[in-house]
């Protein structure tokens, strides 16, 4: 019984030594690692966020634009052109935020974005949420058409009427960019405001604020004479 | 009243009722038969079929709404209605052109950022009332 105790304590120290040992040896790897695979461990995390970004351009390769409602810490409320409503979720480490001024983007910070303001939002899309991978500041444009309901000469406006029953007055100004439909060659021409008329359908561009104009600066039209639907 | 009376009058009654019978039953089965159809013969219901499938609405095959692009322009691929103006217009660009086939397809450049395009069709058939659509393309360098 005394050399089966004698036996039983030898092992326990055996394995009590066993445990230091290793023990040791695991925190001096640790240690290490630490100190000379900082690099490799970050080539290694570059490599997975490049493959994730790869694997989200390949399932989710869209983005959403709005209005800037609401900016809380790090989230984003945006308002889109349909009125839907979508929460964007923003990482410090991950995402990436750039104004778009014609065709240069500039990098810019989250601290920048203001209410008001027109972003798109790119990353994963889920339902009415986006963990956004990159933001972007932009200019918002709007495309509409509809009929020339009024043409004052005096004030070089036109109201139209669009085909979602709005009404728009759009100032012709001397940059406004017009063309007309020749309707017997199918090609666009320059024009002047003194050959559009009411009844003509008109396609314009403007540019586009969160709140509803009296009038716009028109900057672009494209006028269909109603003599081509008469023909 | 004598009692001969009363019985013929009865029979009278009786018999102008089933003659009366008689003559309404015949004059509906006459009716009936005399009666012209009203149900389109097969030969003009498989014309109007034809003429239904003839109409082709205006369809965006390509791109899809919100993509994001990495080039300068995108190949749009629609369907629409031949012999029909097409009007495209985007802030960077317009163009106008008349459809052959339904089956149409270009290249449309793309400005930095959201591109809004407007697409529509005016068919010369003035039955067919003019179709527009919109869809917003994204070209963003990452």
């Amino acid at each position: 019984m005394n050399k089966f105790s004698l036996c039983f304590k030898k092992i326990l120290l055996f394995l009590f030594l066993c445990l230091l040992i290793f023990t040791n040896n695991t925190l001096a790897q640790t240690a290490t690692i630490s100190a000379s695979q900082k690099k490799q461990i970050d080539e290694f995390k570059e490599k997975i966020a490049t493959k994730v970004a790869q694997l989200q351009k390949k399932t989710n390769n869209k983005a959403i634009a709005g209005f800037v409602e609401e900016i809380s810490g790090n989230k984003l409320r945006i308002k889109t052109a349909d009125n839907d409503s979508f929460e964007i979720n923003v990482d410090s480490l991950i995402t990436k935020y750039y104004q778009i001024k014609g065709s240069q983007m500039l990098e810019i910070n989250f601290s920048e974005l203001k209410k008001n303001q027109y972003i798109i939002a790119s990353g994963l899309i889920d339902n009415n949420k986006v963990t956004a991978n990159f933001i972007y500041l932009d200019e918002p444009f709007l495309v509409m058409s509809g009929k020339v309901t009024e043409v004052n000469k005096t004030e070089y406006y036109l109201k139209v009427l669009t085909n979602e029953k709005e009404v728009y007055l759009l100032d012709i100004e001397t940059t406004t960019r017009q063309l007309i439909l020749n309707i017997k060659t199918i090609n666009l021409e320059k024009t002047g405001f003194s050959k559009i008329k009411e009844g003509d359908t008109i396609y314009f561009v403007i540019k586009n604020s969160k709140e509803k104009k009296e009038r716009y600066s028109a900057e672009k039209i494209l006028i269909i004479p109603q003599e081509y639907f008469i023909q | 009243m004598k009692k001969e009376a009363i019985i013929a009058i009865i029979f009278g009654a009786f018999l102008g009722a089933f003659l009366s019978f008689f003559f309404i039953q015949k004059s509906k089965t006459g009716e009936i038969e005399k009666r012209k159809k009203i149900v389109p013969t097969e030969t003009l219901a498989l014309k109007k079929k034809i003429d239904n499938s003839n109409f082709q609405s205006l369809e965006i095959v390509e791109p899809e709404n919100g993509l994001i692009v990495e080039k300068k322009e995108i190949n749009i691929k629609l369907r629409a209605p031949k012999k029909s103006l097409l009007v495209v217009q985007s802030p960077i660009k317009e163009m106008t052109l008349e459809t052959s086939q339904n089956d149409i397809s270009f290249t449309f450049p793309l400005a930095l950022g959201e591109n809004v395009i407007r697409i529509a069709v005016y068919p010369k058939n003035k039955t067919i009332s003019a179709q527009e659509k919109e869809i917003r393309v994204y070209y963003l360098e990452k």
